[in-house]
């Protein structure tokens, strides 16, 4: 989306999800180091838990691989996400 | 597609097992990511060609494999509580590995990083051509 076709229209910035059950997960799933992508991680998968609440792997894979982490393996952000999938259909 | 790797280093006395296991995956992720598909391209003017992270491509969510990391845990004996510091250190030798098992898998021998699917077939095609 470009950010002019936003105009009018109510954003969501990274601070509005203090708090949220996603921000949570990756405190306690350990998923970041150096922090520089977590907030468009934590952005991104917000975004796919409101649009696809019960994403499947494949999914998941789509929408978050346009964020790029260097310091981690992908894996506890993976757990995070999905610990937060999964308690959404639970 | 990588299916596992496994990483074992001796950082004496892990005290923060969830960190230093999480920054060796990070290692061996940016390692494998040297050894399978990230490569600095030069012109003939030393200039780099790769601009983007479009043209340079590291390892994405989904394309890691299962990582298994263990420790031998050598104390040392001038630290609190025999602690070695750890960083970098899963990213040195992983990138060797992966080419030997390639080496093994293609029946051929690699000898350079990164190892594209191009490169394993152009060695097979040298190495058939050399013994005819």
């Amino acid at each position: 989306m470009l950010a002019v076709e936003a105009v009018g229209r109510k954003t969501q910035t990274v601070e509005g999800l203090n708090g949220a059950p996603i921000q949570k997960a990756f405190v306690e799933k350990f998923a970041f180091q150096c922090g520089y992508c977590t907030s468009g991680f934590i952005m991104n998968c917000q975004g796919l838990i409101n649009i696809h609440p019960d994403a499947s792997d494949e999914v998941m894979q789509e929408w978050l691989q346009s964020n790029i982490c260097r310091c981690t393996s992908y894996q506890e952000i993976t757990e995070a996400i999905k610990s937060v999938l999964s308690s959404e259909n639970a | 597609m990588i299916l596992r790797a496994a990483t074992v280093l001796d950082a004496g006395k892990v005290i923060n097992p969830k960190g230093a296991k999480g920054v060796v995956m990070g290692g061996m992720s940016m390692g494998l990511g040297l050894g399978s598909r990230e490569s600095f391209i030069y012109d003939q003017q030393q200039e780099l060609q790769n601009t983007s992270l479009r043209t340079y491509k590291v390892l994405r969510i989904g394309e890691q494999p299962e990582y298994l990391v263990d420790w031998g845990e050598t104390p040392n004996a001038n630290a609190p509580f025999g602690a070695r510091g750890i960083g970098e250190h899963g990213i040195v030798a992983i990138h060797a590995a992966l080419v030997n098992a390639l080496s093994r898998a293609a029946q051929v021998e690699l000898d350079q990083v990164p190892v594209i699917p191009e490169l394993i077939w152009q060695k097979r095609e040298e190495e058939k051509a050399s013994s005819h």
